[in-house]
């Protein structure tokens, strides 16, 4: 089998996985729900249908924000990854969701009535994501060596940290609770309303990705090659991060902070497909995303009755160790 | 090694530590209902032993002299009664703020969760959360006694207070299953304070109360109730051999997972509520003073039919009474869930704690 046959049989694999996965995540649950429910839920819904309600309401949503943030992530982390050309650059290591954190925790610790609003959140994850993703742009342009920056990121982190744990003990209770819950991550947050919105704002971010693909390509050989073959080299660093911070604020918006999965993933896809072919990559971090994320979710799923697992932790326990190993084998 | 570290996370959540048998108690103790506390009175001195329900190893034992009798006899832990106490929980205050005894708390936790004017008149020392009391702050209040929840293992501050001559009692009413064993801690702070007669009149008469309800309830046609709310992405609700599904089924009120065995907290999807939904009658306890706030922390409560039909109701429109109150008078709250069976016949001015979610 030729290299590109088998990028091709791995794609569609990870295809024919997600389908799998999403019938699955359509079809488990509390509530018994059959094959057929599913075909009217999504074609033929009726609300006084409990079946259908459950999935219309419930699964619907839920499945579709797996594939999204699954897919967002990883395509923000390989954004990241090429921009910096490190392989341990993430929106997670690097900060961006802890800027996207810290303005979701002032304006939900604060107390004030609109932060607690879908509108509030969201804008205050995003602005958070692009600020932090500026500020770590610029601290770029003089940190060259990619384990500082990466120590930088978790500096970074743990200012953040510091903060929000400052606003945590002078927050009233209720308040508190609302922000603990947050950042545990939830796929459940989303409702079956909101999900059109999200898409769009996804698609929106796939088609920057794809009209950057090609400079994307050039960076990779360096920023002197990409600036000889006439790519304007600032607007591609600014359209980079923009669409890192509108694809992490959006997920960590409407999902909290979810972990590693834009570090894991693109790594796993670079060692797989052994290319720095970004079409290629954008497609199959666009899969490996979602699937990684519809399996998180599914094994939530399957374990509740035995533990309860936010979607965070499981992204962590699973991506930490993945980073520890690309770290040792960095480093050998 | 997605499988190894699930299959880690399963073997940690099963480990947990299995909970003390209850204890075995003192020669004739007077305690009828509570679990973990026993008193044994003798003409010159008592006995009192707080059982820690997580290990049947763990015993706090105080020998304190007979206040009502004014005979002593050797040495006791403490000489004469309480009369500066710290209070690290809103049930300690509760029980005694029932007998009167408001002007012996010193010290307490937070002043935002009290509810008692005469106490937040006082004006306390506030603490701060049991695990991180000033030490210092305790030696200003001059609280000669201090009472703790143990919501944790251990009272961290515990060994030096000690040396300090302060006691440190560990409560642990909120471990009770029985409303009225929760009630029965009323005599702790009666004994220590030399107020045992008052107390145990006190028990006596919320007893009695409970009684009188339950007796007079009318077990036909109950009211399906539906407890707790959505926190994260799980329902949790009390247990069905919790302290709450007890007070509702001497309220003869159906709780939903009356057969759910467990005497904490059960967690459930939202899609598991949502299947039971169409048959509930009343939904208590649902942690907002408003449908508005409900459907602002969980949106996709308006799935939910009973929200429709307002038959919501909670105590967060006067969270401290609740929890200051609830513990020491089971009877009231049982006198309100009696009420809230009534169903549409249903009289809001007789509810003491509950009101309805507007």
């Amino acid at each position: 089998m030729n290299s590109s046959h088998f990028k091709k049989v791995i794609l569609l694999l990870v295809s024919i996985g997600i389908i799998i996965l999403v019938i699955l995540g359509l079809r488990i649950g509390d509530i018994p729900t059959g094959f057929s429910d599913i075909y009217n839920a999504v074609f033929n819904y009726s609300e006084n249908n409990l079946s259908e309600l459950i999935i219309w309401e419930i699964r619907l949503p839920r499945v579709c924000i797996a594939v999204i943030s699954g897919a967002a992530l990883s395509i923000a982390g390989m954004l990241m990854q090429t921009l910096f050309q490190n392989p341990l650059a993430g929106p997670y290591v690097l900060g961006i969701n802890s800027g996207s954190s810290l303005t979701v925790a002032l304006g939900l610790l604060s107390g004030v009535q609109f932060f607690n609003s879908e509108l509030g959140l969201i804008g205050s994850a995003l602005l958070g994501a692009f600020v932090f993703g500026l500020f770590i742009l610029f601290t770029a342009s003089f940190i060259r060596n990619q384990i500082g920056l990466l120590l930088f990121g978790v500096m970074l982190g743990s200012f953040v940290a510091a903060i929000i744990t400052i606003l945590e003990a002078s927050s009233q209770a209720q308040s508190l609770k609302a922000f603990a819950l947050w950042s545990m991550g939830s796929l459940n947050g989303v409702s079956i309303e909101q999900v059109p919105l999200i898409s769009l704002v996804f698609i929106l971010g796939c088609l920057g990705t794809l009209l950057i693909v090609k400079p994307l390509n050039v960076l990779v050989l360096g920023e002197d090659e990409c600036r000889l073959m006439g790519y304007n080299l600032k607007s591609l660093r600014l359209a980079i991060v923009f669409i890192t911070a509108l694809f992490t604020g959006l997920i960590t918006a409407f999902c909290g902070p979810i972990a590693f999965v834009g570090l894991a993933v693109p790594n796993l896809t670079r060692m797989l497909f052994k290319t720095q072919n970004h079409f290629l990559l954008l497609l199959a971090n666009m899969l490996f995303g979602a699937f990684f994320i519809l399996s998180c979710d599914l094994i939530i799923q399957a374990l509740s009755d035995t533990i309860l697992l936010p979607i965070n932790a499981l992204t962590s326990l699973v991506g930490a160790p993945f980073v520890i190993y690309i770290l040792i084998r960095k480093l050998r | 090694m997605k499988v190894v570290y699930l299959a880690l996370l399963v073997l940690v959540s099963s480990c947990t530590t299995a909970p003390a048998e209850p204890n075995k108690r003192l020669a004739g103790n007077i305690c009828e209902y509570s679990q973990w506390l026993s008193i044994s009175e003798e003409e010159n001195q008592v006995f009192i032993e707080i059982h820690n329900p997580d290990d049947s190893s763990n015993v706090y034992r105080l020998r304190i002299p007979n206040f009502s009798s004014n005979s002593l006899s050797g040495s006791y832990d403490i000489d004469k009664p309480i009369n500066k106490m710290a209070c690290l929980s809103s049930t300690h205050i509760g029980m005694l703020s029932e007998l009167g005894l408001q002007n012996h708390i010193v010290a307490v936790s937070n002043l935002k969760y009290v509810y008692d004017s005469k106490v937040k008149k006082n004006n306390p020392i506030v603490l701060g959360e049991e695990q991180s009391v000033s030490i210092e702050k305790i030696l200003n209040s001059k609280a000669e006694v201090i009472v703790y929840s143990a919501f944790s293992s251990s009272f961290s501050k515990e060994e030096v207070l000690n040396k300090l001559g302060i006691l440190c009692i560990p409560n642990f009413d909120w471990r009770e299953l029985h409303p009225l064993g929760r009630a029965e801690w009323i005599l702790l702070f009666g004994y220590l304070t030399g107020h045992q007669e008052e107390a145990k009149i006190k028990f006596n008469e919320i007893k009695a109360h409970y009684s009188e309800i339950k007796t007079k309830i009318n077990g036909s046609n109950p009211k399906r109730i539906l407890s707790g709310n959505m926190t994260g992405d799980y329902w949790y609700a009390p247990a069905g051999n919790s302290y709450h599904a007890q007070l509702l089924k001497d309220a003869g009120l159906n709780y939903v997972f009356s057969e759910d065995p467990g005497t904490g907290s059960l967690a459930y999807s939202f899609e598991k509520i949502l299947g039971m939904s169409s048959e509930i009658d009343l939904w208590l306890n649902p942690g907002f003073k408003t449908k508005k706030e409900i459907l602002q922390a969980f949106p996709k409560s308006k799935l939910l039919p009973i929200v429709a039909k307002s038959s919501l109701f909670c105590y967060s429109h006067n969270a401290n009474k609740y929890w200051e109150q609830s513990a020491c008078r089971p009877d009231l709250i049982l006198s309100d869930y009696s009420e809230l069976n009534n169903g549409s016949n249903l009289d809001e001015s007789k509810l003491v704690f509950y009101k309805k979610v507007q």
